[in-house]
């Protein structure tokens, strides 16, 4: 915690800002690209989003004020940025933000950087079935195993209401996986 | 038995290419850099004479001032004085002038500028002059009987025609 605190002061500060921010990177970056690359599927937009995620840390790390972890400041950026991502890619294409997800999920089968087996591909599928709240749910905690009590301040919602939806999503994706 | 199916998948089958995390933070540094390039200008380029700020002491400023306030400008000095006298009898003139003295009225209309004005402003094509006659005032001036003899052609002709020319073609 006061390692936090000292290195949310150099963030902030003119002289240290550019070292302090490369000890973001290193701390951060991968755990946060897991968790865009789950939402958004592809290597490139995962690499878009992370960019535009640590660029807006870097302009808005004044306005921090410290009411939350940095970690789960930095999540819900990240979070945000890939949600409006998914966004701006339907508007574009004229579609839903399902059909962009699943425009993605069929693309995985000829991607470079997927390397699962069909029953992998299979749960890509039944996670895009499930409403977006349910989704981050999911992949925070099957896959990331982020606690409760940080996904609620991430996600700013109730502990109880996340234990809730993780429980219908799994549910959901057990039954999906059992009849396809 | 719960969740046999789901249990069994322990990752996404998501990876990263090859050396993606080391090369990362260079690229979001030099992203950065590339929009923060206004940043990288610390100062306007502007100069003042040497020695301007050691010259610019209080007793130079108030001196500056006290000058300032001592020039009293008169109101009624010669320029405003000619400037108000012009506007003075640019307004008479413009009372003296028939513009609002009196409304037009037929009887002073002449006819000439009436007729002018008919054919620059208001008719475009015959049909707006013939709008302005009823059928049987049209068809009393196309009956017109022409006194057209013998006599009266071969007059015409000897006055106005050339008739050497004629013969020639």
């Amino acid at each position: 915690m006061k390692d936090e605190t000292e290195l949310i002061k150099k963030l902030k500060s003119d002289n240290h800002k550019n070292e302090a921010f490369k000890e973001l990177l290193e701390l951060y970056k991968e755990r946060l690209y897991w968790h865009i690359r789950n939402i958004v599927k592809s290597h490139d937009d995962a690499d878009d989003v992370l960019q535009n995620t640590f660029i807006k840390i870097f302009k808005n790390i004044t306005q921090f004020k410290g009411d939350s972890k940095l970690y789960s400041w930095m999540y819900r950026i990240a979070t945000n940025e890939a949600i409006t991502f998914i966004n701006k890619k339907a508007k574009q294409l004229q579609v839903s933000n399902q059909e962009v997800q699943e425009l993605a999920i069929n693309n995985l089968a000829s991607d470079v950087y997927f390397e699962g087996d069909t029953i992998q591909l299979k749960l890509q599928k039944a996670i895009a079935t499930l409403p977006e709240k349910q989704q981050l749910v999911f992949n925070m905690k099957y896959f990331q195993d982020i606690k409760y009590s940080e996904m609620a301040e991430i996600l700013e919602t109730s502990e109880g209401a996340l234990k809730a939806s993780y429980h219908i999503a799994s549910k959901k994706i057990e039954a999906y996986l059992t009849h396809n | 038995m719960k969740n046999k199916n789901l249990h069994k998948i322990k990752s996404t089958g998501f990876k990263a290419p090859d050396g993606y995390f080391s090369s990362f933070d260079d690229k979001v540094f030099n992203k950065i850099d590339s929009e923060n390039s206004l940043n990288t200008i610390k100062n306007t380029g502007f100069k003042v004479p040497k020695g301007y700020f050691e010259s610019l002491n209080a007793n130079v400023l108030f001196n500056q001032i006290e000058k300032r306030e001592s020039k009293i400008i008169s109101l009624f000095n010669k320029k405003n004085l000619l400037y108000l006298s012009g506007v003075a009898a640019a307004i008479l003139l413009l009372f003296n002038l028939s513009l609002f003295s009196k409304n037009p009225s037929f009887d002073n209309l002449e006819s000439d500028i009436v007729e002018n004005y008919l054919i620059d402003e208001y008719f475009s094509t015959n049909d707006d002059i013939a709008a302005l006659f009823t059928d049987d005032e049209i068809e009393q001036s196309v009956s017109i009987d022409y006194d057209i003899n013998a006599s009266n052609i071969e007059e015409y002709l000897l006055n106005n025609a050339d008739i050497e020319s004629l013969l020639l073609e």
